[in-house]
């Protein structure tokens, strides 16, 4: 795994249109009398190409200028702070030849905004850069121990991931406590604290986030049930 | 009163609006030209008055964070309707310096750390010349 100097991960150019082709709303930048403007637009990929529809406006006047437009699409978890975003940069035109333009139309693409008069504009994946963003406070590969026995006079905070903050979380039948910073959920018996496999619990809101959190710490694949 | 946008048939958020929808988002966009190429990146970000701030390490951001002119994005959109809101900041970035004054050291406070791991000691501000914002509503079911 690569990292950048701010110890993001790297993502291949290869990667990096995967995510793409999994996405469907992005953002281009253009330049609009002299000041960088941004737009969520709805997006396909078209061979490794990013192609949307737009409407006469600063996109369009970009793209029949042929200038280079900047895309970025990314999906980031606000929760557990992790996730990914890909940035494609190269020069956009509008989709004229016949062809391309029946290509286009199979993409079955819808506008972000009404209105009409919608062209296609493609942007030459020229450049193709992504990065990922790890969930923070990852403990180490081993993973936590799924027992950790505490004095609770003295809490010294989430086993995992040391954070202060436990939440308590229901899933009906008994109390649960879910750590705020990593996402670790915990069941109290006693003086100990055990981590809850949430493929045995019935579930609560925050089910997808302990989720993740156990597939980060390789919980589901390697402990496989209560100890 | 909604207003609609006369272009693009969008309703026009009024700039209190959109930075009542700023305040509650915490990942926006920043856009930006680096050698006369447009880019974009994501930044996690807080709001103080009309002032976006962010704290970044050594990179392009950074770069970018000396007086350039910036476009500042944050949108909610759902995947499935297409329904949402995108609001952008466009304004002239600028790093928040230590002076110690209560101002920039509220500012300061405010940007918080960041999610990226590597040191991050560049405190940056947005003050905005525009702010502007579009929502779209829901459509109605197709009959």
């Amino acid at each position: 795994m690569q990292l950048d100097r701010n110890g993001l991960e790297v993502l291949p150019r290869a990667e990096c249109l995967r995510l793409l082709a999994q996405s469907r709303i992005g953002r281009v930048v253009v330049t609009d009398r002299a000041l960088p403007a941004a737009f969520p637009v709805n997006f396909a990929l078209l061979d490794e190409d990013v192609v949307f529809l737009t409407t006469a406006g600063s996109k369009l006047e970009a793209a029949e200028g042929e200038e280079v437009m900047a895309f970025e699409a990314d999906d980031i978890d606000p929760v557990l702070h992790s996730g990914w975003s890909v940035l494609v940069q190269g020069l956009a035109s509008v989709i004229s030849d016949p062809e391309e333009l029946e290509l286009a139309r199979g993409l079955r693409l819808e506008p972000w905004a009404p209105g009409r008069d919608f062209q296609f504009v493609r942007i030459r994946a020229e450049l193709v850069s992504g990065r990922r963003l790890l969930p923070k406070a990852a403990p180490s590969v081993a993973g936590p121990p799924p027992v950790t026995h505490i004095e609770l006079l003295e809490f010294a905070g989430c086993p995992s991931c040391g954070g202060r903050e436990l939440l308590p979380v229901s899933d009906g039948a008994t109390r649960n406590f879910i750590c705020n910073t990593c996402a670790a959920c915990w069941h109290i018996e006693g003086s100990t604290l055990r981590r809850v496999p949430p493929e045995h619990c019935p579930g609560c809101l925050f089910k997808p986030m302990c989720t993740a959190a156990a597939v980060r710490d390789g919980l589901l694949v390697e402990v496989p049930a209560y100890r | 009163m909604e207003s609609l946008h006369a272009r693009s048939g969008l309703e026009i958020i009024p700039r209190k609006e959109c930075l009542l929808l700023l305040a509650g988002q915490r990942v926006g966009r920043l856009g930006f030209v680096v050698e006369d190429q447009p880019m974009v990146l994501p930044v996690n970000y807080a709001v103080q008055g009309d002032l976006v701030v962010f704290r970044t390490g050594e990179g392009t951001k950074l770069e970018a964070a000396h007086g350039a002119k910036v476009a500042f994005e944050v949108d909610d959109v759902d995947s499935g309707t297409g329904s949402g809101w995108s609001v952008v900041v466009q304004g002239v970035t600028e790093e928040i310096p230590a002076t110690g004054n209560w101002f920039d050291e509220s500012l300061r406070a405010k940007a918080g750390p960041t999610w990226i791991p590597g040191p991050t000691d560049h405190y940056v501000r947005i003050k905005p010349t525009v702010i502007s914002g579009r929502r779209l509503p829901a459509l109605p079911p197709a009959p």
